[in-house]
């Protein structure tokens, strides 16, 4: 296919474009091909009646995603739930390899009343150059829970763009926790539709990033159900010459009564060349919500530098435990304890304190 | 926005909306774009309606709901007010008392 532009993580509500920061462009995408997905678990193709239910929902890096999907037809890995926890969790390794752009397709379905728990690896060989694409798309019906959990570790030459929908039926749950340890330029989109009456979405994001690396991020949450209830939390390190720009949304849909969502960002400027941008949005077309966004950011306290390196711990180990505290903080929520450990080993690779 | 020379600035903004029908609309986009690491920033928002508990307290104590509305309403805008010369602030709360009683009710 020939190579396109794409405008991905659009804000669901335009503000200045002089701010720059009212989408991202991804150029000369052309994607040949998929990443082999090595899992634990069969899997299945969806229905025809599933897959045309997961194409509509929306995804959070925006709809040019869906017409590369449509043009580029990666192949389709389904996973749907079957029963109560404790169930074994999906473990799903995708390994970028070589120079190449490649697209996968992840529809994730969890019918009434069942739970499920996907642990979704993404990484690369030494020397992979390119850009992955990974689109996951997820239908939560009744009363039922989908914990994701996406760790994204690929080498410096991986170029990422992440792009996550889910739709909540009534009292479903999704939870999400992402870290982002790797890759060179990460776009990250998610966007939850909370149709159903108390249904909620919980995200945990972690990351740090380093040298020239830049993260896009948009996420949304949309309340249409009554009592739904959203969290989005975002907490991450900026060290050297990174970006980082976080776009995160609470939408209140008129009808959605006595929703609550909130959004709470902590950032940790580690560098002075850092480049960090914030917009958080609340649009509230309800009355009765009630929705709430706080952001800190700032480098070290001094105070706090000050008591670990009065015991002996130097200047730049003492920012290092900060950082990694802020991917602890994402760590923390995921459940399973297998893919805790999993999640767990993948940060001290990171800071190079594996085993 | 704060630019790399803007060595040690703070900033702190708060935006809160308060939704006392249900044809009113609340959009808050802030922005921030930081290019420095020696500043503190910080930025919280929220949104709600009128809390049943204040206007039920305020009229078990006699006040009509319209006026215990109002007067939540004008407690909401105090933070501005309060900065506001004392016959500024009067006429402030006047004129949001008389934009209440057209608006509740």
């Amino acid at each position: 296919m020939s190579k396109q532009d794409m405008i991905i993580n659009p804000l669901p509500m335009r503000t200045w474009n002089r701010l720059k920061m009212n989408e991202a462009t991804l150029s000369g995408v052309s994607p040949e091909g998929s990443l082999a997905i090595e899992t634990n678990l069969p899997q299945t193709a969806p229905d025809p009646a599933t897959a045309a239910r997961m194409e509509s929902i929306p995804g959070g890096a925006g709809s040019a995603v869906d017409r590369l999907a449509k043009e580029a037809g990666p192949d389709v890995f389904f996973l749907k739930g079957t029963g109560k926890e404790p169930q074994e969790p999906a473990i799903l390794t995708l390994r970028h390899a070589g120079s190449r752009q490649t697209m996968n397709r992840i529809f994730l379905e969890t019918p009434e009343d069942t739970e499920m728990t996907v642990y979704l690896d993404l990484g690369s060989e030494e020397g992979a150059q390119g850009l992955a694409i990974l689109q996951t798309k997820a239908y939560l019906a009744k009363h039922s829970t989908l914990r994701l959990v996406q760790i994204e570790h690929t080498g410096r030459g991986v170029d990422v763009l992440s792009d996550i929908g889910a739709r909540c039926e009534e009292g479903a749950r999704f939870e999400l926790v992402q870290l982002f340890l790797g890759g060179d330029r990460i776009w990250s989109g998610y966007e939850t539709d909370l149709l159903g009456d108390e249904s909620s979405c919980k995200t945990y994001i972690g990351y740090h990033l380093k040298e020239e690396q830049s993260l896009d991020m948009n996420y949304v949450a949309r309340h249409r159900g009554r009592r739904s209830d959203s969290l989005i939390l975002a907490a991450g390190a900026l060290s050297d010459r990174s970006r980082k720009l976080f776009r995160g949304t609470l939408d209140f849909i008129k009808g959605g009564k006595t929703a609550t969502g909130a959004e709470k960002e902590e950032v940790l400027l580690m560098n002075d060349a850092v480049v960090n941008q914030t917009i958080p949005l609340i649009l509230c077309g309800e009355e009765d919500v009630a929705g709430s966004h706080g952001a800190t950011i700032g480098k070290a306290d001094e105070e706090v530098l000050f008591y670990l390196t009065s015991r002996g711990i130097s200047k730049e180990n003492a920012y290092a435990m900060l950082a990694k505290a802020k991917l602890d903080g994402a760590l923390a929520h995921v459940v399973s304890p297998e893919l805790k450990e999993m999640t767990q080993k993948a940060i001290e690779e990171f800071y190079g304190q594996a085993e | 926005v704060v630019n790399p020379s803007a060595k040690g600035s703070k900033s702190s903004v708060s935006c809160e909306s308060l939704m006392i029908d249900d044809i009113s609309r609340s959009d808050t986009i802030p922005a921030m774009d930081i290019r420095t690491d020696d500043a503190d920033i910080g930025h919280e928002a929220s949104i709600g309606r009128i809390s049943d508990e204040a206007v039920y307290y305020l009229m078990s104590r006699g006040l009509a709901e319209t006026e215990a509305k109002a007067l939540i309403v004008s407690g909401f805008a105090d933070q501005v007010s309060k900065e506001l010369p004392l016959e500024y602030a009067v006429e402030m709360n006047n004129l949001i008392r008389l934009e209440m009683v057209g608006s509740i009710g």
